[in-house]
């Protein structure tokens, strides 16, 4: 108080230097020092380098026994003869089960993973993953016992991502062919186990320098192979999206370019003939595309969208009729119609009823089945109202289911696979209950319902063959009798 | 020795056994439910430490402050006669219940937590709460509403922003402390049915303790403390549900300040030293009045309580239906029934959910009819509450009390000291 | 007169002493009645991760802003997966740490690489709002490892939960303050034993937590 006194100035000039300097502070603090720019690379991946394993595709083999009592049924791809996951044979099934469940005709205990089994000629084909040899294992076991007939493998390092084994062989009378989790492409005589020929689809069709050749996708492979006529056909992605390999000699006789930088999806390439035009249907990463299958023009690509393109695909295209495809995506991508309507030379593409997964069909991973103008599916988690229950919307709306389970009826996370013959349903969830129901027109009945397995994640596909129904989890699996007893 | 020797080894083979057992167990007990990932470069799982609360040991710290409190105000208010020393009380319960402790935990809001633990199987309360409940009240027993004068942090902060003071009409403040009785009611009924905790939910101080609230929160609490520097406490005199009990166990209380350190010479300074008219006047019985009984032709208007108490009984009652809204469960299984009726897809979050849960609609509709009943049950008697609340009010009127000194209306006092400056009587020195 | 003061006083003191009984007894009985019931420390609140659908209320119903509930990952749950859905975008076609790729809103999740091809994700709690994007994302097809929390060093715990009153799942629930919080990444048996301490079950929600409930079906 003295100073002030003193001098009159003071409290003015100390004023003048508070202000002056709170002003000189707001205009040159900066507010956003404190704020890092999030930009790529800020999580230390290295550079990444492409892999250089040297793997030699089916360079063991084991054979393990010989006879095989021929059991009549037929399962040799994934989904089936016709692609649509129902069995058309005429073997009927039990409609009731024992309070002990179905009779089980064998099991075994394999690699973890998600394979699921091709069935031909008796035999069963499934590739497994040898944890302990670090190795792709190709096994045929007899369907009627499920003693091992023989084995044929190579050591392929990964690291365990969602388990390893991913895919269904495809077996026709001359050849069975398996794509592995990092794309090695193997043939062998299904009978013997003789190596035909092999295929690395990351060597041959990768982009050199990338890693991976950005073929193989995240989680692994799970493109499931397909043999039409004597050619095996595969969706690559990299250099080209979809090639032909012919089956007898092992070379490429055709490729389809692949400008759009297509990826391969973990969907698997379904035949179709729209508009009287035999093509294969791809979902990939990136868009839908159709390639003809036609002698001609066999390779050429027809029509392509990216209007649809969700960051991961699992469930696989279903043809509903009348120029549609029902495409889906995961991670609530939910899914949508491409309509291909044939225009002069070319196609119309149009992207049509995109809807999320909450909105009405969707499928995380398995693919819905179409029977008789109705599409059948257990919805995912993210379903809402309807998760995790069986759900039939009719091919024209596929927004508004037209029959649910209820809420009674939730099947496990809603990921287990369900399969058909006739008017039956088999549905499987992820914890291993497998359940019986009939179908009529648009409504499911439950039959029979059973815990055959204590399971953990039991996604694989199954298998229908003849009176036996083959089915996984993880580690486990079981061949079950589900015929009508006399 | 030998023997020994050997009962050693079938001890020690024992051990081992257990041992391998116990080593079997534990890698069993590990079911691989995820497939983890293969890691080659010993990576290990960062262990996260997960925050707790305050220790325990702090809950009775506060009971702890919470006795002194209430102590020091008691002697402040009844010994020491210092309206400084009530003042600097408020300042500190402002700072530790208030801005410390951030107005939770609170009198006010444990009638809730007390009703709800009376009145559910389910919910017990720990003992802090209790204290917190009792205490105060049992202070208002002895000593008056030394809680309200300057513990409670809500009435702290109306009674240090109370500047001015304007009188409210009689009939207006008699109107307006109806108010708390129905709040009282109506709060002990939704939280004795686990509906809600609605004294909590309208507290409009909290926000500013926390200096965190949404803003209606904030427009209702500086509403009311811009309308406290006029009408002192407007909360503690029209709202606090808490204060109904303190009023009623401080009509009895055993000890209460006293307007003048000795005896009242009646002079009237006092009389509009209360801002809140709590001050009742030196009534003597005059020459020309008749009073052989204070009760002389009062007692037909007795029977106004019963019939009050009967009738909003019924009222209430009758109300129950609406009363149960309260409940979320309620309202869930009504919009359910109403969306299922008219075909209406689900329109509310909880709707949505409820869709998506695995609960039945029976379980649910059981549920409604479950907590329904209990406010059929419990209606009423808040009704038979407020009606004897309402009739003994009104039947106070009738009573003739004679007083020959002025004196704090125990009830309504809150112990304030304000009155204290304006008493010219000075305390006899022994 | 005097005789008539004196009446009156001692009809006056007999109201008042009769008041005080009636105010005391019931005061009295109260902790009578209550000690009945099992000691308690109290309660806390808690989002039980197995009935919570991300439904994002948590974010703006919390009366503190941001939110004291968090997002937290178990790690032992967690995949290390390069393609995290509860990190990226549906749509991002790049796996990076750009904020485009992201889908954190206010990338509170950081990443690392720990070796091909696996990544340890981390929440910055202090940019975490509890919007719970990520939970929705990592629970769709992922293992479901990332899961909301109530911190307890910012709960103010409430009298009466102001998310707990909005959250439409019934998943904010009271849990005993000595265990205040429902790890997904705990054994069966620590789950078994906060049920067993839930024998005083809290009101408003009803307590269904499964005593061996396993920690696959809460992905």
């Amino acid at each position: 108080m003295a100073l002030f006194k003193k001098n009159p100035s003071t409290p003015v000039i100390l004023a003048a230097v508070v202000f002056t300097s709170a002003f000189l502070y707001w205009i040159f603090a900066d507010p956003v020092r404190g704020l890092a720019a999030r930009v790529p690379g800020m999580d230390n991946r290295p550079p990444q380098k492409p892999v250089s394993d040297s793997v030699f595709i089916g360079e063991n083999f084991e054979a393990l026994g010989r006879e095989v009592i021929a059991a009549p049924g037929d399962w040799p791809r994934f989904r089936g003869t016709g692609f649509d996951n129902i069995s058309t044979e005429n073997v009927p099934v039990a409609e009731t089960w024992d309070t002990t469940g179905p009779p089980v005709a064998w099991r075994l205990s394999l690699g973890e993973g998600y394979a699921g089994a091709a069935v031909h000629n008796g035999r069963v084909y499934v590739l497994d993953y040898n944890e302990k040899r670090k190795a792709d294992m190709l096994r045929c076991f007899s369907l009627d016992s499920g003693r091992e007939l023989w084995r044929r493998w190579y050591t392929v390092q990964f690291k365990r991502n969602h388990g390893y084994s991913r895919t269904i062989p495809a077996v026709t009378d001359k050849y069975v062919i398996t794509i592995g989790p990092r794309s090695h492409v193997m043939c062998a005589d299904p009978q013997s186990g003789a190596l035909l020929w092999t295929l690395d689809l990351e060597k041959v069709f990768g982009i050199p320098g990338t890693v991976k050749g950005k073929i193989t996708p995240e989680f692994y492979c799970g493109q499931c192979p397909l043999i039409d006529n004597g050619v095996a056909v595969f969706a690559p992605g990299g250099k080209a999206i979809m090639v032909g390999v012919d089956c007898s000699s092992g070379k490429v006789i055709w490729e389809t370019p692949n400008p759009d930088s297509l990826r391969m999806s973990h969907a698997s390439i379904i035949p179709m003939t729209i508009g009287g035009k035999k093509m294969y249907v791809y979902s990939a990463i990136g868009g839908v595309c159709g390639v003809s299958a036609e002698d001609g023009d066999t390779g050429r690509l027809l029509w392509k969208t990216t209007e649809w393109s969700p960051s991961i695909v699992v469930g696989s295209p279903v043809y509903i009729g009348n120029g549609d495809i029902a495409v889906f995506g995961s991670y609530g991508a939910g899914g949508a119609v491409v309509r291909v309507k044939a225009a002069g030379t070319g196609y119309d593409i149009s992207v049509v009823g995109k809807h999320k997964s909450s909105e009405g069909l969707a499928s995380e991973q398995q693919t819905p089945i179409l029977k008789n103008d109705y599409l059948w599916c257990v919805l995912p988690e993210n379903a809402g109202a309807n998760k995790k229950q069986l759900a039939c919307f009719r091919k024209s709306d596929l927004m508004s289911p037209v029959w649910t389970s209820g809420k009674e009826n939730r099947f496990g996370k809603g990921m287990g696979p369900f399969i058909m013959r006739d008017d039956k349903l088999f549905l499987l969830d992820d914890d291993g209950n497998l359940y019986l129901f009939r179908i009529e027109r648009s409504t499911a009945t439950l039959l029979a319902s059973h815990r055959v397995l204590d399971a953990i994640e039991a996604w694989a596909p199954m298998a229908l063959a003849g009176k036996y129904l083959i089915l996984r989890d993880q580690r486990n699996m079981l061949c079950i009798d589900i015929g009508k007893k006399n | 020795m030998k023997n020994k020797f050997q009962r050693y080894i079938s001890y020690t083979a024992v051990i081992i056994m257990l041992i391998w057992h116990a080593v079997l167990s534990a890698q069993q007990q590990q079911p691989q439910r995820f497939p983890r990932p293969e890691f080659e470069g010993g990576y290990v799982f960062p262990e996260r430490q997960y925050p707790d609360q305050r220790g325990p040991i702090w809950e009775y710290v506060d009971v702890a402050v919470l006795v002194i409190a209430l102590s020091i105000t008691s002697w402040m208010v009844i010994k020491k006669r210092s309206r400084k020393g009530i003042l600097l009380m408020s300042v500190f319960s402002l700072a530790y219940f208030g801005f410390y402790r951030q107005g939770c935990i609170c009198a006010i809001g444990s009638v809730q937590n007390i009703s709800l633990a009376l009145f559910s199987k389910d919910y017990a309360i720990p003992l802090s709460v209790l204290m917190f409940f009792m205490v105060p009240l049992l202070f208002a027993l002895l000593f008056g509403r030394v809680f309200c004068a300057s513990v409670c942090p809500m009435g702290a902060i109306q009674e240090l922003t109370g500047f001015r003071q304007v009188r409210v009409p009689v009939w207006l403040n008699s109107t307006l402390s109806a108010i708390p009785f129905v709040y009282l009611g109506l709060a002990v009924l939704f939280s004795a049915t686990g509906s809600d905790f609605i004294i909590c939910r309208y507290d409009p101080f909290v926000g500013i303790f926390r200096r965190e609230a949404p803003y209606t929160m904030v427009i209702f609490g500086s509403l009311l403390l811009i309308t406290g520097i006029f009408v002192n406490r407007p909360y503690c005199r029209y709202l606090c549900p808490h204060g109904v009990l303190q009023r009623i166990f401080s009509s009895f209380s055993v000890r209460h300040l006293k307007i003048s350190p000795d005896e009242c010479k009646s002079c009237r300074l006092c009389e509009s030293g209360c801002p809140y008219d709590a001050i009742l006047r030196s009534d003597a019985v005059r020459e020309d009045e008749q009073v052989s009984k204070p009760f002389n032709g009062s007692l037909p208007y007795l029977l106004i309580v019963p019939v009050l108490a009967a009738g909003l009984g019924i009222l209430m009652y009758n109300l129950s239906p609406v009363l149960s809204g309260a409940s979320a469960d309620v309202r869930l299984a009504r919009e359910i029934k109403l969306e299922r009726d008219k075909g209406i897809k689900a329109t509310s979050k909880a709707a949505t959910a409820f869709l998506e849960s695995g609960k039945t609609e029976d379980s649910l509709y059981a549920e409604e009819a479950r907590i329904t009943g209990r406010f059929r049950k419990g209606a009423p008697w808040v009704g038979i509450f407020l009606g004897l609340s309402l009739g003994i009010g009104l039947f106070r009127f009738t009573i003739r009390n004679i007083r020959t000194e002025y004196e704090p209306d125990r009830g309504r006092c809150y112990s304030c000291g304000k009155c204290f400056k304006f008493c010219p009587v000075k305390a006899k020195t022994q | 007169m005097e005789s008539k003061e004196d009446k009156f006083s001692t009809r006056r003191e007999f109201v008042k002493t009769a008041g005080r009984l009636a105010a005391i007894i019931p005061l009295a009985a109260i902790p009578v009645v209550l000690s009945k019931k099992e000691k308690v420390r109290g309660y806390v609140w808690q989002i039980d991760p197995m009935k919570c659908t991300a439904c994002e209320q948590c974010r703006t119903n919390c009366i503190m802003t941001p939110s004291a509930v968090k997002c937290t990952n178990a790690n032992p749950m967690c995949g290390y997966c390069d393609f995290c859905p509860g990190y990226l975008r549906q749509g991002a076609k790049k796996y990076s740490t750009a904020a485009e790729d992201q889908l954190c809103p206010t990338g509170a999740i950081t990443r690392r690489f720990v070796e091909e091809p696996y990544f340890e994700y981390t929440i910055d709690e202090k940019l975490c709002d509890g919007c719970s994007k990520c939970v929705k994302g990592c629970g769709d097809f992922g293992n479901g490892s990332l899961y909301l929390q109530i911190m307890h060093n910012l709960c103010q715990n409430c009298n009466q939960c102001a998310i707990a009153r909005k959250c439409p799942s019934d998943a904010v629930i009271r849990v005993p303050a000595s265990r205040p919080y429902i790890r997904k990444d705990e054994g069966a048996e620590n789950r078994a034993k906060v049920a067993r301490m839930m024998k005083v079950r809290p009101p408003f929600h009803k307590w269904d937590f499964p005593p061996d409930i396993e920690l696959s079906q809460s992905c």
